[in-house]
């Protein structure tokens, strides 16, 4: 078994009626010539990376399925006289990037992951078990419009970190993960897929647990705190 | 120096890590196999050709090196090439916990997600996200479900590989496959030319010329990585990102110097020679020859991508395939498409014996300031 601590834990979840407000607003702090150049999801990350940055020698990782989809909406929009700003901000991992570059703040290892059905136990599974004693879990998506309405884009936009370490000392919770045993790693439709990235940010906003197995192992995160 | 920043220093490794080592790697290019494009970039062919920037939508004509001709359709163009790279290492019982595959590209089905941009229609989306493609690949070669899918620009593959080594060099894994592929597509070529270094002139990577330009190049590469000895070690991985800027390299070479700090013991009891990122931009080829030839002074340092292009995110795992075999066929390509005056020294242009070096250190760089390494022992 591994298990890390929680130090620190954020989630924002928009209200898709009144997204562009609340981006706004979240952007309000920041050189709007920065801001301007930024996406939706970047935005949201760089709210976390203010609110706790990531130490240098924390091990990064950042999962999402479809990044930041309207941004590649307006870029695929933009051709075939190609937007370099929205080619930029639509590569992955443009969201974690831009929030780290805004903040200024180098890291030494950053793990972007892709995927879909098992990308929560696949991000946990990295991070619980990376070689550093630090880790940070962000993750989100940014809400599109017609990528959407093809099943391949969030139909919101929301971010979440979360900041774990090997010091159980005032931890805000815990995460755990218990190696797959025989069998947990068969056929796909004999597992579970486990928590979304929605559901997660959902779980750390609300402060509520979460448990699950998949062919990745078993996961357990519990809060210390109410 | 930390050792932390160095993610797997296998042969330092302490507690319950093992040395790790590369058991296999093929990869594919405009040239064919590892072994076809080692021949080619031995006689200093260059693959590269013009092209137009939105390939079958036109456009200024830039240079790219292509595995067969551009066409829209699902499944796409690449598919097939593909699937028989991979046939090899189809039945390897590849995708459980203890032997999970690494994916890595930057752009997965991008061409799928470019037609579907262009038609609004469902016809591509299978092929139109990373978890699509890899999904039907799993399903293809007959793959369990235990992997993970790295992006992150043109230092995937080299992440894929630093993940692969800490689980086998941790023992959570007994092996594990890294594949990574990216064929180009309108998306991503439109891209790069809009940002300017995708333009008509080829690359000269690590030359000292006016005007600084990448190719791009289809690549795919396999990568197996296990406990059981072999050739080739795993002396130690690293990875640094500077961001300092979304498309610049900080420009005192800072980022490289991190980046290679933390393996500076290993780098100083070894003879390396050096495979460069050296895509054919200015500032960043400069940087990188500068700041290498400071640290490494003799280390000899090569580039192929003026021959092969940039493949993007698969070009840490097809130039290690191209590195390996170069080691064993007994020479080493020097750096194609470009002319003296280099930026630096130790930038060489004529092949060279492996049998002078111990070792390789292999470079790649992508957006953000990110850098990946790997030196790779194979005395």
């Amino acid at each position: 078994m591994t298990e890390r601590y929680i130090q620190a834990s954020r989630a924002i979840l928009l209200d898709p009626a009144s997204e562009p407000s609340e981006v706004a607003a979240l952007g309000s702090g920041w050189p709007q010539r920065k801001v301007r150049r930024m996406s939706t999801l970047g935005i949201l990350l760089a709210t976390l990376v203010e609110e706790a940055p990531p130490a240098t020698n924390a091990a990064v990782f950042y999962a999402t399925t479809y990044t930041e989809a309207r941004s590649l909406e307006r870029y695929l929009e933009s051709l075939p006289d190609a937007s370099p700003t929205r080619f930029q901000t639509s590569i992955h991992p443009g969201g974690i990037e831009q929030a780290l570059i805004l903040a200024g703040l180098p890291v030494e290892a950053l793990y972007p992951l892709a995927g879909e059905e098992y990308l929560v136990s696949q991000s946990f599974q990295l991070a619980l078990n990376n070689e550093r004693d630090k880790a940070v879990i962000y993750g989100g998506e940014e809400s599109g419009t017609w990528l959407a309405d093809l099943g391949i884009a969030s139909r919101c936009s929301f971010a979440f970190a979360l900041h774990i370490d090997d010091n159980p000392t005032d931890a805000l919770g815990s995460l755990r993960w218990v190696e797959a045993g025989a069998g947990d790693d068969g056929p796909d439709h004999a597992r579970p897929a486990g928590p979304t990235l929605f559901d997660v940010a959902a779980a750390l906003s609300a402060r509520k647990p979460l448990a699950w197995t998949s062919p990745f192992g078993r996961f357990d995160l519990e809060w210390h705190l109410p | 120096m930390s050792d932390t920043a160095c993610s797997c220093d296998t042969n330092a490794a302490s507690g319950n890590q093992r040395p790790c080592f590369v058991r296999s790697a093929e990869c594919i290019t405009a040239f064919g196999d590892s072994s076809a494009t080692l021949g080619k970039l031995l006689e200093g062919r260059v693959a590269l050709a013009a092209t137009p920037a939105l390939m079958a939508d036109g456009g200024e004509l830039v240079p790219m090196a292509l595995r067969g001709t551009f066409r829209e359709g699902s499944p796409p163009r690449w598919w097939e090439d593909l699937l028989e790279f991979l046939s090899p290492v189809a039945s390897g019982g590849w995708g459980s916990a203890r032997s999970p595959v690494f994916f890595a590209s930057s752009n997965f089905g991008i061409d799928g997600l470019y037609s579907t941009g262009k038609r609004r229609s469902s016809a591509n989306v299978p092929f139109s996200t990373p978890h699509g493609c890899v999904q039907r690949l799993r399903e293809s070669m007959g793959w369990g479900p235990v992997c993970w899918i790295l992006s992150h620009a043109c230092v995937s593959a080299q992440l894929a590989m630093d993940r692969a080594a800490d689980a086998v060099s941790s023992r959570r894994a007994d092996r594990a496959l890294v594949v990574s592929f990216d064929y180009v597509g309108p998306f991503v070529s439109g891209g790069f030319h809009a940002l300017k270094i995708l333009n008509t002139d080829m690359p000269a990577p690590f030359g000292d010329v006016g005007i600084g330009s990448i190719g791009l190049g289809d690549g795919a590469g396999f990568v197996e990585i296990s406990a059981e000895p072999s050739k080739f070690e795993i002396a130690a991985l690293g990875t640094y990102n500077e961001m300092y800027h979304f498309t610049s390299t900080e420009p005192t070479g800072s980022g490289f110097r991190k980046l290679l700090e933390p393996m500076a013991d290993r780098l100083r009891n070894c003879h390396p020679w050096i495979k460069g990122h050296g895509t054919g931009t200015l500032e960043p080829g400069r940087i990188e020859a500068r700041t290498l030839e400071e640290m490494l002074p003799s280390s000899p340092l090569v580039s192929w991508k003026g021959s092969i292009g940039h493949t993007l995110g698969s070009c840490a795992a097809v130039e290690l395939a191209i590195a390996m075999c170069a080691v064993d066929f007994g020479s080493i390509p020097g750096t194609v498409g470009a002319r003296p005056p280099y930026f630096a020294t130790n930038v060489m242009s004529a092949p060279f014996s492996p049998a002078d070096h111990d070792s390789v250190l292999l470079l790649c760089n992508a957006f953000g300031g990110a850098h990946g390494s790997m030196l790779l022992r194979y005395d």
